[in-house]
């Protein structure tokens, strides 16, 4: 259970390692539970701003941002309509870049992100945190705001750095806060032809049995298309596989958070 | 990973100090707090503070002032003496200390005391219970270097003695150059970090009264 406590479901999409298909994975599952007429938050804490870009939205002249949340008391509400049914986004500013050297690591500052969300989570069923591929404190706010982490990873070697790293943030996370936090490595831009895949999936395995899931998001170039699109993967290409991947990745969340939720 | 020569289990524990350091700050639940600190500029390396701090023979040991001064080092510039222990630095500030004695004696061993728990030493006149650092601060983690302790650095007017492989320096410290610890229920005897050395700072009053509390 998050810190929010309540209302909305609450899924940061995470890695310290970049180009392991986040803002996808974010913007897939967000798509896919709009289609189900689940109300969805999208909030882009990277300063490429790439999730804000998708929705069509200039990063660079937008009146509002994740940034206003940090700058101003009491934070103004930063959530803008997109072109997109059901789902509104935070958008990310390149001056979120500068957030960390401005904050120098002040006290509470990972909490700003969970203080806000207690707000406006009555608002919708489902919050998606799209974070940028390194420790700070947008990604400190994320992951501590969270029900649940989602550590997409590409199947090559470098990656698995990326999720060991991860996995001794969270530690690290975990222990400030005295409370468990639940992840899942997301296995993405999966090629059954190369040997480097198969192998590198495998020692995901090996080494994060537990916190791993049993499938993989394939390469698609579909996914490509659908940004290019400006729609979400399963607007664009619903049969598509990797799409029908996501579609099978976000039903075991959910029946994963069903299962956690049943009282013992 | 491969052993290129650029690794080291010191900067591994010392980094991991740091971003732990970091969370805890970020995660501190009293925004307000740092309002206080003094802003100063980082005096100069001192270093024969060293020196006079590794002989207390023939010397009275310093007594502390009435009162506790736990908190009161933290918020002006302070020496701290750097010291190692399975060549991971520490930082000790040097107030809180009553002095380092060469280990040369024979400590008595206890009965059915704590493995770390090391023994008596007998330092003038009196006896200094004598802990293993490494065991004590550093408990379960794995070490490519053996520690051989040197010294034994007195504190808590001389009651507690902590081993060390060596002593490395005493240098000024100026409190924005500590990622102070926000909350302590883990580790109270880790104060923070001293970003410049990625070495932790030690709290050793927190560190004495977890001592006394584990020894009654």
């Amino acid at each position: 259970m998050s810190l929010v406590a309540q209302g909305a479901r609450i899924w940061a999409v995470a890695n310290q390692k970049g180009g392991v298909a986040k803002t996808t994975t974010a913007l897939a599952l967000g798509g896919l539970l709009s289609e189900s007429q689940q109300r969805v938050l999208l909030i882009d804490l990277d300063p490429h701003a790439s999730m804000t870009s998708y929705a069509g939205i200039d990063p660079d002249s937008v009146n509002t941002s994740v940034y206003a949340l940090f700058d101003e008391s009491p934070p103004g509400d930063p959530i803008c309509a997109t072109p997109w049914a059901g789902i509104d986004l935070v958008p990310a500013a390149p001056a979120l870049a500068t957030l960390d050297r401005r904050l120098n690591g002040g006290r509470g500052q990972g909490l700003v992100l969970t203080r806000w969300l207690r707000g406006v989570c009555n608002r919708y069923d489902y919050v998606f945190m799209d974070c940028a591929p390194m420790l700070g404190v947008l990604m400190v706010n994320a992951l501590v705001a969270s029900d649940q982490v989602l550590l997409p990873t590409q199947t090559e070697f470098l990656s698995i750095n990326g999720v060991r790293r991860m996995a001794r943030t969270i530690a690290m996370l975990e222990r400030s806060q005295q409370r468990r936090l639940s992840w899942l490595v997301v296995p993405t831009l999966y090629d059954q032809r190369t040997r480097a895949a198969t192998q590198s999936l495998q020692s995901l395995r090996d080494e994060f049995g537990h916190n791993i899931w049993d499938e993989v998001i394939p390469v698609d170039t579909k996914l490509r298309d659908a940004s290019r699109a400006g729609l979400p993967p399963s607007a664009y290409a619903p049969r598509t596989r990797s799409v029908l991947a996501y579609r099978k990745l976000l039903d075991y969340l959910l029946a994963s958070e069903r299962i956690c939720e049943t009282p013992a | 990973m491969r052993d290129t020569g650029v690794n080291s289990p010191a900067m591994a524990d010392a980094g991991r100090l740091v971003v732990q350091s970091y969370l805890d700050r970020l995660l501190a639940d009293n925004p307000g707090a740092d309002a206080e600190v003094v802003q100063v500029p980082a005096p100069a390396i001192c270093a024969d503070a060293a020196d006079a701090l590794t002989d207390v023979s023939g010397t009275d040991t310093p007594t502390m002032p009435a009162g506790d001064r736990d908190e009161e080092w933290r918020a002006k510039p302070f020496q701290a003496l750097l010291f190692q222990v399975h060549a991971v630095q520490f930082a000790a500030p040097l107030i809180r200390l009553q002095g380092v004695v060469p280990w040369s004696e024979e400590i008595a061993d206890l009965p059915e005391t704590p493995d770390w728990f090391l023994g008596l030493l007998a330092c003038r006149d009196h006896n200094v219970r004598v802990v293993d650092t490494a065991k004590l601060v550093m408990q379960g983690q794995k070490f490519d270097v053996e520690s051989s302790p040197g010294h034994i650095i007195l504190l808590d007017k001389g009651r507690w003695g902590m081993t060390c492989d060596g002593l490395n320096e005493v240098v000024n410290v100026a409190p924005q150059s500590v990622q102070w610890r926000a909350r302590k229920a883990n580790r109270p005897w880790l104060a923070g970090t001293l970003r410049e050395k990625l070495c932790a700072v030690l709290d050793v009053g927190a560190l004495a009264r977890m001592l006394e509390r584990a020894s009654a």
